[in-house]
């Protein structure tokens, strides 16, 4: 966990005052909507369809167990006792009203927490793996550049007012589980040919109305050269990207229209010029380094395997919760356990007071005070001792935060939907409880085997259906809620997106068809072991179109 | 009301649009005029500055920078952040003069501006200097 500094602190401090005194004036006249909206939304603040929604920050989604209590006590406090996790791996608030937020953000800056740039268009929260600093197959530890980018980033004088919304991804391992091929930056650690660490720097990817997946404008950076090359990029975005529509302003628009060489050679010009003056020192790196609490392992611990065999034999629902909501630690002896937030009759990412107050209590008895949220909408806790492991599930499963469901057809992906957000076509909520019904069969879904289904209520993207293996976007036709399917996206290394199936579906046939498709799937994977994405880039979308709409 | 370098002042500089020039007083003229006449401004005893829009070429007075009193830049709308690229640059290419906000910016963005370079702002009369003060002084440290 990162430790603030006295500058740290003194920043939030002094934007929470700075939103007091906006808010104030808003309130009282003085600022007009239009002059209050941009600093509303940098500092995370939407009105919604009925109540202010507050986004707020969970850096590259790690937060201390001090922090999730103070959470669940906000959502006491201020609002209807839950939050929901982004896919930015932030928590969000529906029901906060306007005049309180100031207090609310002042509650949060004393547990080193705030809502900076977690919306408007600037650059928001970076996001990385939720395996960070534990994933066997990691090169570095990714968050000590996500806290350098995101103390760059802060408060940026000259980038407050981009054209659109910008996002970075960094992902320290060679599997990408940042999806960063779908981000304005996405930066991958890799090794050059002297054996230093640095960053291939992609561009231009994103979701949204026009799905792109990023390019690589360079494909190795120094780490002392990471935060000049990325104020070139947003140097060049901020002149160049597009002002005059805003679904047309995103970098990915910039690149496409400039072309990539044309493109990457403005970057490069303008990172020449600032290279040597905006240097990343090894001082500063181990500056952030050293300010990040390490857990302190114990490498000599005994590993029973037959006692956590017997434990499985004893307790089956902990054995199939074990095979399918953990993951290999780097340290023999950890495991790291996925805390699904897809309940059934809940909508998904959403997490309860209590919730929130247990994972707490676990992350303390168990893994060194420290949980991560996922871009899938799920937490972790990365450092649960194997001898532990049980008692985990038993308490999880107790708060129903144990559901056996992790990167299957129902760990969906949901955004908000019409049931919250202004700016959605469908519900996406409800669809979601229904994909639950009609999957209540778990040795089915087992056997479906690694299914990512997203889904979207708008084209705005939140819910990433474009790179969903399914996706299901809301569309509005006439007043009346209707489904576009797109099947054999990833946001994963093999990143692409979906292709569309045909003509939107009604409401009511929506879960019906996903149904159908998961059927058709079964009839045409070539053997138990063909996964869905490799049954579709085997077979093409065609076999699923023919089921969908030949009725 | 004139703040610059953090003070309330008295404005010496008239802005121009099509009006005929006068021979005294300090004025500013938008880019395309400024250029456009650059011969018979050059010959003008009273100094002249230009005036940037977000989607002005800053290319246009590169050349000019060290001749340059007054470079205003000009908000149309408060949300165009460009302009704060263009006095981060213009201070990287040397200029050392005054660069000036006007238009529709709001007091919340002068403690940016001022760290991107700019120097002065206009603003309502309405506005006080306590808010000025404030809004300036907004943060006492920052990561940048």
């Amino acid at each position: 966990m990162y430790q603030y500094d006295t500058l740290d602190q003194t920043i939030i401090d002094e934007r929470v005052a700075e939103f007091r005194d906006q808010t104030k004036r808003f309130l009282n006249g003085q600022l007009t909507e239009d002059q209050f909206r941009p600093l509303r939304l940098m500092n995370g603040l939407y009105i919604q369809k009925y109540a202010p929604m507050l986004r707020i920050d969970v850096p590259y989604g790690l937060l201390s167990s001090i922090q999730m209590r103070k959470l669940a006590q906000i959502t006491r406090d201020y609002d209807k006792n839950y939050a929901h996790v982004s896919t930015r791996q932030n928590f969000q608030l529906n029901w906060p009203e306007l005049e309180r937020i100031p207090d609310l953000l002042a509650e949060l800056a004393t547990v080193q927490m705030h809502a900076i740039q977690s919306s408007g268009n600037c650059i928001r929260n970076t996001t990385s793996d939720p395996m960070a600093g534990v994933a066997p197959d990691e090169m570095e530890d990714p968050r000590v550049y996500c806290e350098l980018i995101r103390q760059w980033s802060t408060l940026h004088p000259e980038f407050m007012y981009l054209p659109r919304k910008f996002k970075i991804a960094v992902s320290g391992s060679e599997k990408d589980r940042a999806a960063i091929q779908v981000h304005d930056i996405g930066l991958q650690m890799v090794k050059n040919q002297q054996g230093e660490t640095g960053f291939e720097v992609l561009v231009g990817g994103g979701l949204g109305r026009t799905p792109v997946i990023g390019q690589v404008i360079r494909p190795f950076i120094e780490k002392q050269h990471l935060l000049s090359y990325l104020e070139a990029i947003l140097r060049i975005y901020n002149l160049y990207g597009r002002r005059d529509n805003k679904y047309k302003a995103r970098i990915k628009i910039l690149l496409k229209e400039t072309g990539i060489e044309t493109f990457t050679k403005q970057v490069e010009e303008e990172w020449q010029q600032i290279k040597d003056d905006y240097l990343l020192t090894t001082e500063m790196i181990e500056r952030v380094q050293q300010r990040f609490s390490v857990p302190e392992y114990d490498t000599q611990l005994e590993i029973d395997e037959q006692a956590l065999s017997k434990q499985q034999t004893d307790h089956p629902a902990f054995a199939t919760w074990l095979k399918h909501n953990t993951a290999a630690h780097k340290i023999a002896g950890y495991t790291v356990v996925f805390v699904s937030l897809k309940i059934p009759d809940e909508a998904p990412g959403d997490i309860s007071d209590q919730q929130m107050d247990l994972v707490a209590d676990l992350a303390d008895q168990y893994s060194y005070g420290e949980i991560r949220t996922t871009h899938r909408q799920n937490l972790v806790l990365a450092d649960i001792k194997q001898s532990d492991l049980l008692e985990v599930w038993q308490k999880l499963d107790a708060q129903r935060l144990a559901t056996p469901n992790i990167s299957t057809t129902n760990d969906m992906i949901c955004c908000p939907g019409l049931d919250f957000c202004s700016l959605a076509n469908a519900s996406s909520i409800p669809i979601a409880k229904d994909v639950f019904k009609l999957l209540d069969d778990m040795d089915y879904v087992y056997d479906l085997g690694d299914i990512k289904l997203n889904m979207s209520g708008c084209m705005n993207g939140c819910g990433h259906h474009s790179v969903g293996h399914i996706g299901i976007l809301g569309v509005d036709k006439k007043g009346e809620e209707w489904y576009q399917i797109t099947l054999g996206g990833s946001s994963e290394n093999d990143a692409q997106l979906g292709q569309r199936l045909g003509p939107a579906i009604a409401k009511d046939d929506v879960v019906t068809s996903i149904g159908t498709i998961l059927g058709t799937y079964v009839e045409q994977r070539g053997s138990n072991e063909e996964s869905f994405l490799d049954t579709i880039k085997r077979t093409g979308i065609k076999p699923f179109k023919e089921k969908i709409y030949a009725s | 009301m004139l703040v610059k370098n953090g003070e309330i002042c008295e404005n010496q500089w008239i802005h121009l649009t099509t009006e005929t020039i006068p021979n005294s007083d300090p004025i500013t003229l938008p880019l395309e005029r400024w250029i456009a006449e650059q011969q018979v401004l050059t010959a003008r005893p009273e100094p002249v500055g230009v005036r940037l829009l977000p989607d002005s070429n800053l290319a246009e007075i590169s050349n000019h920078l060290a001749n340059l009193q007054l470079i205003v830049i000009e908000f149309p709308v408060l949300a165009d952040g460009r302009v704060f690229s263009f006095a981060r640059l213009l201070r990287r290419n040397g200029y050392q003069g005054e660069i000036r906000a006007i238009g529709n910016f709001v007091t919340d963005q002068m403690y940016y501006l001022q760290r991107v370079g700019v120097d002065s702002f206009e603003l309502p009369e309405t506005v006080s200097e306590q808010t000025v003060r404030e809004t300036l002084n907004r943060f006492s440290v920052s990561y940048q």
